[in-house]
């Protein structure tokens, strides 16, 4: 036995970059497992830790809301059961002017700050502030103010020193009283335009003439007390403000689903290559060991003996690949929390990773399972294999003629073009993520027929084209099973790659297709904004127009239906489509449709949502709204993905009414000067007020670059399975050209000289490649077929824009590939020994 | 009758390791169309070497082929590629046939590399599978074949560009004593018939009777 096991030691060292394919293929499977099994978890604590920074040990929050009576309260004195302490906050808006000189130097007049008022002692319970300098034996109360240490050293203040800040609209001469590092309610936000500040929270509430009340309460749990009866007996005594927990796991996994769905698919599509290079491969490690396990048997060796050994072969694979493979699955996982961590709306997060035990070896477990199982069926084949055709080197495996492949590839092709259309919806997910699979594995089942057709066709004017050359390589190139393998590598490479792509310029497309529809340059949101406001905003130079958009996008429930439309709008039907272009569905009468939604309680609504809600013109919808549930009736449909289709239209004179809303959400602003200037002078005019805007080319570049950030992941896992692709087409080369050794050694002694046979191999490579790219583009054509479907069944809407040069790319790809593959094995098939090849069997 | 191979101090070294290995040492022969020429010897006596070397699948060390007056190793590839195609036709003692090949595509093999239009030989495919005995295999591919069938299409395979030397390399070494016959008697045909030139190396005494000439080599060297 032991002689046995130094004899396939030694082959694998003999056999370095076969050995390295299969580790490389079994690590990367395993690595993206882990790290799409452990992204959902990291991604959650990194929210955790970013929500934890403003709310430091806090386990729920009481805050006011719509339906409250006023935006602050009183915390409640009696003692709850299982509450610790509870302690609250008031903020206000501080603004601090620079000098000119610092004016010069910064190129902005002013510094917004968010100042909160906390009660030190229990601030310091809370979430302590880290502080850099602080105030001795001095008590903090009165005018005093702690500021961060980017704005000290940004304009230069210490403890101690006087600085001037105006607080809601109030002059202040504060004292600082502490400089705190950028940790916890002080962590910077670098894309955030303001700072916080921490002051006296009497000083605060004084100021803003609330006195004892809160605006935001953290309640901090005793030990082992259970947050839902907790947050239930809290909801009892805060009847009209929102009790919360201040970071929702279950909302944020139902948002990673979103982007772990489709890593895993991707995962899956890389698994595939992986065991289809694993098996092709052990399929020549197993025939190149024939002869020797042969020999074995001869001298006494059993069957189980000999199975054992290659099963060990391929467990010592599985487990060196499972190593490397959790190994670079921490490496991937922190690149991917990395990516996840600038978003563009909330900032950059801290970058740190989770996982557990569990997830190390789960895919520890799956790198031996993809070595096992991608082995298994050569092991077992050469296996059945007779001790005397062993012994007489009789031992080619004759594949049968399995028609039954062809005809189980077409139904599946056929099943899973469609799949996306029957799926019904509740279990739409997982049946598109089967037919995805199911389509890739048809096209594998599909190549040789596919292959067979293409060369009938090459066979015809091969001739003309590349002389007998060609001919001889579409005759080589026939039932050729490392040809074969080369395809189906480049096909299930190019398909992936060639979805993803697409997909990702589809999004592309889309986002822009989306802020296309907005016909202005600025939005301004401005608090407590009316009529008047509008006019001061009009009066601004540059201004050319405006509109007050009445919306919500905190969500309206849908009466007996699980849905929420989450985008709501009240519009002015006069003026809204001179802002935004809007799609109406078929061949309804815009100004009609229009028209019919200001003479009752008429909706309309976006293709997703009707898709979702199966709805058509002159159903009713019950929305369940601040003034109670509202009946609505269907009166049309648009296009639209804002809040990934799920938005609706109503009256602007029923939104009122229903949403108990009277302020203006939003102002679109048009402009004929630069945006950036207007929206600069928007912000000069409105400093005071507390107000959000951007310009749409940035509203559109955030969107853009919070998509791209998750495409990019998406990209690298479709280029991470090209590139296995690649390292087996590589491969099937090098076999190919160590089979084929004897047939070309062959063909130079009866005259073939090695400027015929570099000519033949490049025109099998030029073929194969060509094939390849071919059913790549039908494969990924195909996948790309349910990806509406499959992206819809995940309430993300999406119109695939196929794209002529991505086509045009993967065939040249899938060529340029085969071709620089098969650049080696010509230069060594041109200087091959004739005879050696010849003369030994 | 005139000499169709020449060959003159013909030596053929090897490199072993650091070993040199002098297997063939100032050959002088030659040989005259039509002949049918078995070339006998130990093993290691290297007769298959300088079969190979007069059907320019190697170099020599030095020395002369002349070929129908021409020096083979003065050739370049793409001229002796030419030559093998033309000039000189094969037969292995492992048939060396593709595989996944119909007969008719192995045969039709030299006329593809001399870059001729294979529609137009068909006729003479069907000839020359008569005279092999293989006209109803040709859709066959080598898989399907006994051995002494692939013998004969690999025999077919150098006739078909109608060369004027036939090299066989130890043509029945790896068939049975009837197969042997066959193939021999074949061989004696085309020979007889077609005033092919032929070289066959062999062990066996039996084959030889079917030629005309024998040449032995031993210890690299020629005795006739």
């Amino acid at each position: 036995m032991g002689i046995i096991v130094r004899f396939i030691v030694k082959s694998i060292f003999e056999k370095k970059f076969r050995a390295f394919i299969i580790v490389f293929s079994i690590a990367i499977s395993a690595a993206l497992f882990f790290a799409c099994s452990g992204l959902s978890g990291t991604i959650s604590s990194m929210y955790e830790n970013q929500i934890k920074m403003q709310t430091g040990e806090a386990d729920i929050i009481i805050q006011s809301d719509e339906d409250s009576p006023s935006g602050t309260f009183k915390i409640k004195s009696e003692p709850i059961d299982g509450v610790s302490y509870i302690t609250g906050s008031i903020s206000a808006s501080g603004s601090y002017k620079l000098s000119e000189e610092q004016s010069e130097t910064y190129s902005i007049k002013t510094e917004n700050l968010i100042v909160r008022g906390f009660n030190m002692e229990e601030l310091e319970k809370l979430n302590p502030v880290n502080f850099s300098q602080v105030a001795k034996n001095k008590d903090f109360e009165g005018n005093f103010i702690i500021l961060s240490i980017i704005f000290a050293d940004k304009y230069g203040y210490s403890v101690g020193d006087r600085i001037d800040i105006k607080i809601n609209g109030r002059d202040k001469i504060l004292t600082v009283y502490g400089i705190s590092r950028p940790t916890g309610i002080f962590q910077h936000n670098p894309q955030s335009d303001t700072m916080t500040a921490v002051m006296p929270m009497d000083t605060i509430a004084s100021l803003r003439n609330v006195r004892g009340r809160v605006q935001t309460a953290f309640v901090v749990l005793e030990e082992g007390v259970d947050i839902k009866s907790a947050m239930e007996t809290l909801e009892d005594l805060y009847p009209r403000y929102r009790v919360s927990e201040p970071f929702s796991a279950e909302e944020l996994n139902q948002y990673m689903q979103f982007i772990v769905v489709p890593m895993f698919m991707m995962t899956s599509m890389v698994l595939f290559i992986s065991i289809f290079i694993i098996y092709s491969t052990f399929k020549v490690i197993t025939t190149e060991r024939l002869p020797v396990i042969g020999t074995f048997r001869s001298i006494g060796a059993t069957r189980k003996m000999t199975d054992v050994v290659l099963i060990g072969e391929s467990l010592t694979y599985g487990i060196i690949g499972g190593i490397v493979g959790n190994i670079l699955g921490i490496g991937v996982l922190y690149l991917i929390a990395k990516i996840m961590a600038a978003d563009p709306y909330n900032g950059q997060m801290n970058v740190s990773i989770k996982f557990g035990i569990g997830h190390l070896a789960a895919a520890f477990l799956l790198a031996i399972v993809v070595a096992l199982i991608s082995s298994w069926r050569p092991i077992s084949k050469a296996s059945k294999i007779p001790i005397k055709d062993l012994v007489l080197n009789n031992t080619e495996i004759k594949s049968k003629n399995k028609k039954w492949k062809k005809y189980a590839g077409i139904i599946m092709l056929l099943l899973s073009a469609a799949l996306p259309l029957i799926a019904p919806k509740s279990l739409a997910l997982l049946i598109n993520v089967v037919g995805l699979l199911i389509s890739t594995v048809a096209v594998v089942m599909c190549v040789p027929y596919i292959t067979r057709n293409f060369l009938n066709l090459f066979d015809r004017f091969y001739g003309n084209f590349f002389g007998n050359e060609g001919i001889l390589a579409v005759k080589n190139l026939n039932g050729n099973k490392n040809i074969l393998n080369n395809i189906s590598l480049l096909a299930i490479g190019i398909s992936t790659l060639l979805m993803i792509n697409t997909i990702s310029s589809s999004v592309g497309i889309e986002v822009l297709n989306a802020y296309k529809d907005w016909n202005f340059d600025i939005m301004v949101s401005l608090y407590n904004s009316d009529r008047n406001t509008e006019q001061v905003l009009r009066s601004i130079d540059g201004v050319d127009g405006t509109y007050g958009a009445y919306e919500s996008w905190d969500g309206v429930d849908v009466k007996g239906e699980k849905y929420t439309i989450r985008y709501l709008q009240g519009v002015d039907i006069k003026r809204y489509r001179d802002y935004v272009t809007f799609r109406l569905q078929g061949k309804m009468d815009a100004d009609e449709t229009f028209k019919l939604l200001d003479e009752g309680r008429n909706i309309m609504v976006a293709n997703m949502a009707k898709e979702k809600l199966g709805l058509k013109v002159g159903d009713r919808l019950t929305l369940e709204m601040k003034s109670g549930d509202k009946e609505y009736k269907v009166i049309g449909f648009y296009d639209s993905i804002m809040s990934n289709g799920s938005n609706a239209v109503i009256s602007q004179k029923y939104y009122k009414m229903d949403m108990k809303q009277q302020e203006i959400s939003n102002f679109f602003v048009k402009t004929s000067k630069n945006p950036d200037e207007v929206l600069s002078s928007i912000q000069g005019k409105f400093t005071r007020r507390g107000m959000f805007g951007d310009t749409i080319d940035s509203m559109e570049k955030k969107n853009y670059e919070s998509n791209n950030q998750f495409m990019i992941i998406l990209q690298a896992f479709s280029v991470i399975a090209m590139l296995i692709g690649i390292f087996g087409v590589f491969n099937n080369y090098m076999i190919s050209f160590m089979e084929r050794k004897r047939s070309i050694a062959m063909m130079r002694s009866i005259g073939m000289s090695k400027r015929q046979t570099l000519k033949m191999i490049m025109i099998e490579a030029l073929t194969g490649g060509c094939i390849g790219g071919v059913v790549g583009i039908i494969g990924g054509t195909l996948m790309l077929w349910s990806v509406p479907n499959l992206m819809q069944s995940i309430d993300i809407p999406i119109a695939i824009h196929y794209s002529l040069s991505f086509f045009i790319s993967s065939l040249v790809g899938g060529i340029f590939i085969a071709v620089l593959a098969s650049i080696s094995p010509a230069l060594k098939t041109s200087k091959l020994n004739i005879i050696e090849a010849i003369k030994y069997e | 009758m005139e000499n169709i191979i020449e060959v003159k101090d013909l030596n053929k070294t090897f490199l072993l390791g650091e070993l040199t290995v002098d297997v063939l040492k100032g050959i002088n022969m030659s040989v005259k169309k039509g002949e049918f020429i078995t070339i006998m010897g130990p093993s290691g006596s290297g007769k298959s070497t300088l079969l190979y070397l007069l059907g320019g699948l190697d170099k020599p060390t030095t020395g002369k082929i002349l070929i129908k007056g021409q020096d083979i190793s003065a050739l370049s590839d793409e001229e002796q590629s030419i030559m093998r195609r033309r000039e000189v036709g094969f037969v292995f003692q492992f048939y060396n046939l593709v595989p996944n090949l119909t007969v008719e595509d192995n045969v039709m093999l030299p006329l593809l590399l001399d870059g001729k239009k294979i529609n137009k030989y068909r006729d003479k495919l069907d000839e020359i599978l008569d005279v092999v005995e293989l006209s109803d295999r040709k859709k066959h591919t080598p898989r399907e074949l006994s051995g002494g069938q692939q013998q004969r299409v690999a025999i077919a395979r150098a006739l078909i560009n109608e060369p004027d030397i036939i090299l066989a390399d130890e043509p029945t070494g790896n068939l049975d004593s009837k197969t042997t016959e066959e193939v021999m008697n074949l061989f004696q045909k085309i020979n007889r018939e077609k005033g092919k030139t032929i070289l066959q190396v062999s062990h066996s005494l039996e084959t030889a009777k079917y030629g005309n000439r024998i040449i032995n080599v031993k210890d690299g060297r020629v005795w006739q």
